[in-house]
């Protein structure tokens, strides 16, 4: 049974929703940008509105109109014009463009935990003073849900009214074919800034309004923003009026649920569910909607590559870089080399990423949650809590972990691989969001779960040995998937897929390959990381993360191991000596410049140093000895026009 | 001739509209049969279906006396249907000698994980001597080694065409494969075309230079708005003066 009161409740959070997931499609549809950055945009806005009102005591009626009318839709313009304007003149796919938005969300958060800190606030101002009105006899309504949903009917008119302008027919012409808008000159730009701005502006508004019904802290409330992207997703991307329904349904759903009771073990279950239906209906939306990638995005879907070396292998002298980064806790205290213990488990988990996203060119943004399975099971499995399995002694656990996770990799793996791009990236998010929820978040799961070295590596110095070692076999493991016929079917698979498919190369076998293979080297990176801080930490596997950590390895390379294990120790060393959020800051900044270092930092010092020495080819390569022969008429032409371009035979510069 | 690649009354839409309306089409090994009709008359798409790229939403593809219909394209390709496309998709990122050698080795599936442990290919299995052969055969050895990416578009299509030579095929589907070639180069890619079907092999191919479909082609199908309106010998059907008419708009 439905009650009329719950309903209301409902839909105060389904309101607020809904403005979150207008303004994303609208900056979707204006731009072709998914921006993720709207749930750290939404959290930078509150956090300004608490600074302003709690700090500086500006009165909030001024405060909340400069920050939304004003502040917000500035930046979106100079996101435009700073940030992704050069990447869509220079043609960057959609790929690039999602790590730049990425990059965005990042600088945000970096930037919010730096100035406020990472600590929950509880006192997040509200621009709705707290009022019940009564509609009739004993039903009231919060006035809150009444502004929201007239915040709603409003954004709604404006929407539809601005379509008869002018610039309505612009921006349509616009959102229905980008680049024959282009060549039809009209001013693509001043949509795009509009675009922003509306969708910044939608997202501060959302943030203000949800801050205030939860904790004010960066991370959270970026996440629980990110998490409305639900509505957007079952609206295909497209429909605003699905997007709102839907928002105001799950609302309502949510609320409704408070009313279910069960005993026994579903209900935490239960309970999970009353405050997580948005990440739900995500994952479900992504794994089940038939024909969502067609839909959406008209001129995207080609192109979703991340830049790499482009068949460049680093010279081996780069792997000095990353060896002297695992040389450097040698030297240092115990106390600091106890913090350095991270950075060869943070490495592996890097590495599988490089695996997933660099070898098998799927984004994931996900990893968090399989690093976080396997820390979960290695303390499980090292207690003999987990139903139907003995104790586990000692180091097999570590060889247990990987095996236990792989299926989880394959089961998330086998609907998700229908996807590409944008939505496999969001898949894996929403997969990574459900299990910390879900999983990590639950006390009877989590509680009481230690995780210990096992025995023999029980000085810290043995577990960085250890670690190493574990680090070495996954490279190796990891060089092996990278090089002979599989590296080479795997390439063709990330460069092309029809081509790949046309070739004989069975696509979804090897997409499932490398999702499980990077899950089952994330967990045991996530395995050594809870080993040697001695405790599983939920946060320290949150699915922001996962964000930060997709961020590193392009940064780094999105092809490069060995770009993967300095990002780590750049990571953990950044996290122990600077202030908090200063990593955090730093990757998004880096992030955001990606544009102008292709292939990512190793691959761009590297070229620099084999500019002059001379670049070698891909490290899957096979070397057909070419005996002299005499050249066809095509042939010969086929070569003179290749040997005219400079710098062709040795294969660098894009 | 044994027919190795049928079609009968294949129907594709899009979006609710028709583009390949109840083709009924035959390739014979010997011989090489070219489609020939105006820009959008589905002609590629008519490919896709063929080919496994999209699937039919009538009719029925058989291969060697098999109903593949419902086959995907990697599954065509293993058991000899090979296909290029008319928007190059070689891998910019590896070597010419690879983009072949990916297709040479794709025909077994199994053993594909021995590699993750470090153990090497069996020496019977490596397909280096075969791709040679095609490199050899298509006039690209010297460009063994470039990485595709720098390629012209032109020289992408010959490596396309070898790529799916390498698939060890006996259909070959060619979308415009002389494209982006100037005309003593596509007069030599024909040659070429007629020595492979000399070789038993069925070749199939969308061309739009006349003069060369004239030389080469042992059967011509004309497509337009969907459907095959004519077939037959290019002599028959290129001197019909509705196909002229067709092909150029002009009245006669
Ligand atoms: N993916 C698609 N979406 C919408 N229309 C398509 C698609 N693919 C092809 N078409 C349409 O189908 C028609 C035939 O296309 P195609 O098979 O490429 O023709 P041809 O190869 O003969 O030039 C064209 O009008 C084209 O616009
Ligand atoms: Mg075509």
């Amino acid at each position: 049974m439905l009650t009329l009161e719950l309903a209301l409740a409902g839909l105060g959070i389904g309101s607020i929703a809904a403005l979150a997931g207008l303004g994303l499609l609208v900056t979707y549809r204006f731009t072709g940008v998914f921006n993720l950055a709207f749930g750290a945009i939404a959290m930078a806005t509150a956090y300004l509105l608490w600074q302003q009102v709690h700090v500086w005591h500006w009165p909030i009626g001024l405060a909340a109109p400069l920050d939304l009318l004003v502040i917000c839709p500035l930046f979106g313009v100079l996101l435009e014009r700073s940030v992704f304007r050069p990447l869509q003149r220079r043609g960057a796919s959609t790929a690039e463009q999602l790590v730049a938005s990425l990059g965005v969300l990042i600088v945000l958060l970096g930037m919010a935990t730096v100035i406020w800190g990472a600590q929950a606030r509880l006192d997040a101002p509200s621009i709705v003073p707290y009022r019940q009105l009564r509609l009739s006899g004993r039903l009231q309504v919060p006035l809150s849900t009444v502004v929201d949903l007239g915040v709603i009917v409003m954004v709604g008119l404006a929407l539809v009214i601005g379509q008869h302008t002018r610039l309505g027919l612009e921006v349509r012409a616009v959102v229905e074919r980008r680049s024959l808008a282009e060549l039809a000159g009209l001013r693509v730009n001043r949509v795009a800034a509009l675009g922003w701005a509306i969708g910044c502006a939608l997202a501060g508004i959302a943030g203000v309004l949800m801050a205030p019904t939860m904790r004010l802290q960066p991370q959270g409330l970026t996440l629980v923003m990110l998490e409305t992207m639900a509505v957007v997703v079952v609206a295909r991307l497209t429909s605003p009026l699905w997007a709102i329904a839907s928002a105001l349904l799950i609302g309502v759903g949510q609320a409704e649920l408070t009313r279910v009771r069960v005993n026994g073990s579903a209900e935490a279950l239960l309970d999970a569910l009353k405050s997580n239906l948005f990440v739900v209906v995500l994952l479900l939306a992504l794994l089940m909607l038939r024909r969502l990638d067609e839909r959406a995005a008209p001129d995207a879907g080609l192109a979703a590559r991340l830049p790499t070396a482009r068949g460049r292998v680093e010279a081996r002298a780069w792997w000095l870089l990353p060896a002297l980064t695992l040389t450097v806790p040698v030297l240092l205290s115990a106390q600091d080399r106890r913090t350095a213990l991270a950075v060869p488990a943070l490495a592996i988990v890097l590495v599988s990423v490089v695996v997933v996203s660099g070898y098998g060119g799927q984004i994931s943004l996900g990893q968090a949650g399989f690093a976080g399975l396997g820390a979960l099971v290695a303390g499980r499995l090292a207690a003999g809590t987990i139903p139907g399995l003995p104790r586990v002694p000692g180091a097999l656990v570590l060889v247990l972990v990987p095996l236990l996770v792989l299926p989880v990799g394959l089961l998330m793996g086998w609907p998700a691989i229908r996807r590409r791009g944008l939505f496999l990236a969001l898949t894996t998010f929403a997969f990574a969001v459900t299990i910390s929820r879900f999983v990590f978040d639950q006390p009877a799961i989590t509680t009481g779960v230690v995780v210990h070295p096992p025995d023999a590596f029980g000085s810290d110095n043995n577990f960085y040995v250890l670690e190493l070692l574990c680090l070495g076999i996954a490279l190796v493991l990891v060089h092996n998937l990278h090089t002979g016929r599989l590296g080479r079917a795997l390439t063709a698979v990330r460069d092309d897929e029809m081509g790949a498919q046309a070739s004989g190369i069975d696509v979804r076998f090897l997409k499932l390959l490398v999702l499980a293979a990077s899950a089952a080297l994330a967990a045991l990176g996530g395995a050594l990381l809870a080993m040697g801080s001695r405790a599983f930490d939920p946060s320290a596997f949150d699915p922001i993360l996962g964000l930060i950590w997709f961020a590193v390895v392009v940064v780094f390379g999105v092809d490069s191991a060995s770009g993967a294990v300095i990002g780590a120790g750049m990571l953990v060393a950044l996290d122990a000596g600077a202030p908090s959020g200063t990593s955090i800051l730093v990757i998004g900044v880096a992030a955001l410049f990606l544009g102008r270092l292709p292939g990512g930092l190793v691959h761009t010092l590297s070229r620099l140093v084999d500019a002059t020495m001379g670049g070698r080819v891909a490290a899957a390569s096979v070397r057909v000895p070419v005996a002299p022969t005499r050249l066809t008429p095509t042939g010969r032409r086929a070569l003179a026009r290749t040997l005219h371009r400079p710098s062709s035979v040795r294969g660098a510069a894009p | 001739m044994n027919p190795l690649l049928e079609a009968h009354g294949l129907t594709k839409r899009i979006d609710g509209v028709l583009i390949v309306d109840e083709v009924d089409f035959v390739a014979r090994a010997g011989q090489v049969t070219v489609i020939v009709g105006p820009n959008g008359a589905g002609k590629t798409t008519l490919f896709d279906c063929l080919s496994g790229v999209g699937t039919p939403d009538a009719g029925s593809v058989w291969h060697r006396g098999e109903d593949v219909t419902a086959l995907p394209s990697d599954a065509l390709a293993r058991r000899g249907l090979a296909r290029t496309f008319q928007r190059s998709s070689v891998f910019p990122t590896m070597t010419v000698a690879d983009n072949l050698m990916v297709a040479a080795e794709s025909h077994r599936r199994r053993g594909l994980l021995r590699g993750v442990v470090g153990m090497p290919e069996p020496r019977r299995l490596r397909h280096g001597a075969a791709v040679r052969e095609v490199l050899a055969d298509l006039g690209l050895t010297p460009a063994a080694h470039v990485v595709a990416g720098e390629l012209s578009p032109g020289t992408l299509h010959l490596v396309e065409l070898g790529r799916a030579l390498c698939t060890g095929p006996d259909t070959l589907l060619l979308d415009e494969p002389a494209s982006g070639l100037d005309d003593t180069e596509a007069e030599h890619l024909h040659q070429l075309l007629h020595r492979l079907a000399a070789r038993n092999l069925a070749v199939v191919m969308i061309e739009h230079d006349l003069r060369l479909v004239d030389e080469t082609a042992d059967v011509v199908y004309v497509m337009a708005a969907g459907r095959a309106v004519v077939s037959g010998s290019p002599k028959d059907v290129l001197r019909r003066a509705d196909v002229s008419s067709l092909l150029f708009g002009r009245p006669s």
